[in-house]
């Protein structure tokens, strides 16, 4: 050490080694974890699993109910979440993360709008036109709502959660 | 194991670094500015400026407590 410390670095010294001063090293037994939510049994995924979802401050419990449910393929599942969240890579996800160029953001179907999640799923012809075919499938009318997560909302709340599973194979 | 001990966490906060702590029996597993151990924090964040002076900042607690705490040496 080249200096001598300065008054306030003693103060952290003499901090330190008040804490240190306590520990008395057991010669033979190794270190070990400790899990504070589960001091007894330990780290469990279980244990891990309620704690988080029990958070509650995450996600709308309701969503994650109806999108998870196990009635539900898995793979359709993974595409709602992402779907409500916003995490396709669409055109306008793409070009916010720089891997497309900022004007390169119309729908790759060549409609003269912005391909985002909405409009792809919802707005755009192709897919306007998939919906018509469902209501048509499931005999009934339905007012298109325009925004992802209303539209899923209305839709779960109308129909059981296996009709929603065969309706987003037919997009797929 | 590292990312662990840089404090990378996802989801609710660091959560999982949050609840993990090392229990110091022999010492010698356990990094003595890295890991929680003592208290709440990790040493190197409770007395960073001592951190930064510290010439062997990925000593074993047990290495430390060998040489003294190297309060006046180590550090």
């Amino acid at each position: 050490m080249g200096r001598r410390l300065f008054a306030w670095e003693e103060e952290s010294v003499r901090e330190c080694s008040f804490l240190l001063h306590n520990i008395v090293l057991q010669d033979f037994v190794h270190d070990t974890w400790w899990w504070l939510l589960d001091p007894i049994h330990g780290y469990t995924v279980r244990g891990a699993y309620r704690f988080l979802t029990t958070m509650g401050n995450m996600v709308d419990r309701s969503l994650v109910d109806d999108v998870w449910h196990k009635h539900v393929p898995l793979k359709v599942s993974l595409l709602v979440w992402r779907l409500l969240r916003n995490r396709i890579p669409t055109k306008d996800n793409l070009a916010l993360r720089g891997v497309l160029s900022s004007t390169d953001t119309l729908c790759a179907l060549g409609c003269d709008c912005n391909e985002t999640v909405n409009h792809l799923f919802l707005q755009c012809t192709l897919s306007t036109d998939h919906w018509a075919l469902v209501w048509n499938w499931l005999g009934i009318s339905f007012v298109h709502d325009g925004e992802l997560r209303q539209h899923f909302l209305r839709f779960t709340k109308m129909a059981g959660m296996s009709t929603y599973s065969h309706l987003f194979f037919t997009i797929i | 194991m590292f990312r662990l001990r840089e404090g990378i966490g996802e989801g609710v906060g660091n959560w999982f670094e949050e609840n993990i702590r090392r229990v110091v029996r022999d010492g010698r597993d356990t990094l003595f500015w890295y890991d929680r151990s003592i208290g709440d924090l990790p040493l190197r964040l409770k007395f960073p400026r001592l951190f930064d002076l510290a010439v062997e900042k990925e000593c074993s607690v047990g290495e430390m407590e060998g040489r003294g705490w190297g309060i006046d040496g180590g550090a």
